[in-house]
């Protein structure tokens, strides 16, 4: 039982942050990250983000675990773990082409065509290909695969109707990978298809999406007749299920092995306990009271849970296997941990939980916390779809029909319930309570 | 990153898995409470005896499996999940701090099962129950004591802090059975008289090896009960199809699984510091583990009882046995909430931030 690096680990680990700490300057670890939901990145941190990719790609740290004849690295995806863990240590620009390099780049690595991953992905390493990913509608969130976006055949080419939203890093995204419904006569899940489009294509329109906290992060696109060539179709028509579940797995994934570079609540934990020691709770500090002190306790307790959680995961990694959806143990309740770590520290407040930006404590980010961690709790998957998914997958319990309605009572299906078990009924006992 | 155990360790739970579900507990323990029986498993703990579950790692000796610490959180798992009315806990931990503070007292004896060994620590911050030791004569009432009626020793604290291996055996003991809300494991009232004690160190040390131990016991019971409740929802039907189809089952199901794993993970922390040769993690690590374990059990316990319905309500469902074994396990070594009392000073906690 051990979650330190193994030796080959340790050393791809010392040969990581050898090379950032000579090109990047550290990170303060205890600084709670800045949220995502304010504002567009500016052209300069644009141009900034594209500019420190291509400097990984020259030095051959881009794309740790792709093949290299696609400009990677050629390691194992535990490498590329442990490298975006000695990334988060330093400052750099905005993550606006992860994308690319995450979900979206490893689809394309398992069902690209070699010509296709020629194309899109050594670009997309150098940073020249910003990516989005066009997987939600205004009609289908929870229930993905009831999209509706229409793609039909015209001859060597697809004309795309329809439109998605919640899309992140839409706005400035090069291209999108889109899932489109192909054939509305057949099942739900037989009749998608995927796609790769030019953002910048006639037909293609993004719109800004405000947020509770009224920044904009994600967009909503339509598409009016849109035409995609054949050869930019991912995969065999109407298997697209098929490709969106690798995208959503390497999501989850990377979703679980995030929290081993200790974001879990560590910096969030913090500010709370420090908050607390500046606050005032029934004539003496915070800190001091006992409400106070079981409430942080539980935070920690559950925190740390998070991060061992995640050392479980990245277990699975380290030994070459993908986790299954015990990886979204760890988003769902990170996001739920953080929702009420942001509740917990605007009470301990007092009046000034009232105000926000830089006239609120700390800058406001319990209040900013308060607006973006709603979110999180959505995105990725719903709560209630990743209950549904361990209930499901994990626990094998069975999809809820609909109600046998007129059904002869005789034919209704029914079981379980009293049975008189090992006689234990029968004989009055004594003493025990 | 190995945060798991190996195929081996494994294997070697399933085997004694396999033998706990042999000595099947929950009727046992009905009948032993309704005719007023202190519970104690005299077969299955010769059993465990004459398979060599009782001894821990001291190397290569035909008395002792290699139980390293890390099987013996095994052992812990499986004992908990079978309800197994056995000291077992106790008897691997007395056996440990022995062989720790350099003694070979009580080895053989207690490898073959001829010392069944009962654990009476304070909980952190008390210093009650505790003995007055003077030489190496113990004297003293602990109560309530899990297993002590069926116990030659018990592993206890004195005021100040360190921690004995009282010897109950010679006549300087006297032992009242307690009406127990555990029916596992009955407690009783023991008034000690200069009896036999072995010096085991700080009692510090022990607490946290017993409340990570216990973590892993308690996991067991929490899994057992998520097993139970899953199994029922499968099998139960209502209006027209399996209770567990239902979402407001099915989410009660998933989110215990989702207590259960990380309680999981926090056990495995205190298993790891539990290996560490560096000691400095170990309190942070114990009561992470126990804080989790604790209040998991209590869930999964009373979240079985619930998702059985009526069928829950009754003596001849597990799930009763369960609730009161939780309760019980808090009780011995303190609550969640103690153990999370000093967290937030934790020096360890705050650098791991």
């Amino acid at each position: 039982m051990d979650f330190r690096d193994s030796p080959e680990e340790a050393a791809f680990r010392d040969q990581a942050r050898a090379w950032l700490t000579a090109n990047a300057t550290p990170r303060d670890p205890a600084q709670v990250e800045p949220g995502v939901f304010e504002h567009w990145p500016s052209a300069e941190q644009m141009q900034a983000a594209r500019a420190w990719q291509r400097r990984k790609f020259d030095a051959g740290w881009a794309g740790v675990f792709w093949p290299p004849e696609y400009g990677g690295r050629g390691g194992t995806i535990m490498q590329q773990i442990i490298w975006n863990q000695e990334e988060r240590r330093v400052v750099t620009p905005p993550a606006v082409l992860l994308m690319g390099q995450g979900h979206v780049g490893y689809t394309l690595l398992s069902h690209g065509t070699p010509e296709q991953k020629q194309r899109w992905l050594p670009p997309t390493l150098r940073g020249e290909y910003a990516w989005c990913q066009l997987f939600s509608e205004p009609g289908a969130g929870s229930d993905f695969a009831a999209l509706a976006c229409a793609a039909t055949r015209e001859g060597d080419a697809w004309r795309i109707r329809g439109e998605k939203i919640w899309i992140s890093d839409g706005a400035y995204a090069d291209f999108g990978f889109l899932v489109t419904r192909t054939d509305p006569d057949g099942p739900k899940h037989k009749g998608l298809t995927c796609f790769v489009v030019d953002m910048r294509a006639p037909g293609v329109s993004v719109l800004d999406v405000r947020h509770p906290n009224g920044g904009s992060h994600f967009s909503h696109v339509r598409f009016e007749d849109l035409r995609v060539a054949d050869a930019d179709r991912v995969g065999a028509v109407n298997d697209g299920w098929r490709v969106a579940l690798t995208t959503l797995m390497y999501e989850r994934f990377f979703v679980g092995a995030w929290g081993s570079s200790g974001a879990f609540g560590g910096p969030q934990l913090r500010h709370l306990l420090e908050l607390a020691a500046k606050c005032e709770r029934n004539g003496r500090s915070a800190l001091q009271d006992g409400a106070v002190r079981q409430r942080l306790a539980a935070f920690a307790v559950r925190a740390k849970a998070l991060t061992h959680m995640s050392y479980r995961v990245l277990t699975t990694v380290s030994q070459g296997g993908i986790p299954g959806p015990e990886g979204s143990i760890v988003k769902m309740e990170f996001a739920r941990m953080s929702q009420e770590m942001a509740n917990f520290g605007l009470e301990l407040m007092g009046p000034e939980a009232m105000l926000a930006g830089t006239d609120a404590p700390w800058d406001g980010v319990f209040q900013a916390a308060l607006l973006e961690n709603p979110c999180m709790r959505i995105a990725g998957g719903t709560d209630e779809i990743q209950r549904t998914i361990i209930g499901e997958r994990l626990l094998g319990l069975p999809q809820e029909q609909p109600p046998p309605k007129g059904l002869p009572f005789r034919d209704m299906p029914r079981g379980g319930g009293w049975r008189s078990p090992l006689g234990d009924d029968a004989p009055r006992r004594s003493g025990a309570f | 990153m190995n945060f798991a155990y190996t195929p081996a360790q494994l294997a070697l739970a399933e085997e004694l898995a396999v033998l706990l579900g042999r000595f099947e507990a929950p009727p046992k323990l009905r009948a032993l409470a309704d005719a007023g029986i202190a519970a104690f498993d005299a077969e299955l703990w010769q059993a465990l005896a004459e398979q060599q579950w009782l001894g821990h790692s001291m190397g290569p000796d035909q008395h002792h499996r290699d139980l390293g610490t890390e099987e013996q959180t095994l052992v812990a798992y499986e004992a908990g999940r079978a309800l197994a009315s056995v000291p077992l806990l106790a008897t691997l931990l007395a056996g440990q701090a022995l062989n720790t503070a350099g003694s070979a007292a009580y080895q053989d004896e207690l490898a073959v099962g001829a010392l069944r060994v009962a654990l009476c620590l304070p909980p952190p911050g008390a210093e009650t129950p505790a003995v007055a030791v003077s030489g190496d004569k113990a004297s003293g009432r602990l109560s309530p004591v899990a297993d002590g009626l069926v116990a030659d020793a018990v592993l206890c604290a004195d005021a100040k802090g360190d921690a004995w291996l009282v010897d109950l055996r010679r006549p300087t003991a006297r032992r009242r059975q307690l009406a127990t809300l555990d029916l596992a494991h009955t407690a009783a009232e023991l008034d000690i008289d200069s009896a036999l004690a072995h010096p085991l160190g700080p009692a510090d040390g022990l607490r946290a090896r017993a409340a990570i131990l216990t973590a892993f016991e308690q996991l067991g019971g929490a899994q057992r009960c998520l097993d139970l409740a899953v199994a029922y929802a499968k099998e139960r039907y209502a209006f027209g199809q399996p209770i567990g189809a239902f979402q407001a089952v099915k989410h009660k199901l998933a989110a215990l699984h989702v207590e259960i794993e990380l309680a999981r993970a926090n056990a495995y922390y205190g298993a790891s510091a539990l290996t560490d040769a560096d000691p400095t993690s170990l309190s942070l690590a114990a009561a992470l583990a126990r804080a989790s374990a604790t209040d998991t059990y209590l869930t999964a316990a009373q979240e079985c009882l619930h998702i059985h319905g009526g069928v829950g309500f009754t003596w001849a469902c597990e799930a009763h046995l369960h609730l009161r074994r939780a309760r019980a396990l808090e009780a011995a070594l303190g609550s969640a909430a103690v153990w999370r009392e000093g967290l937030v000073d934790s020096p360890v906690l705050l650098a791991s931030l």
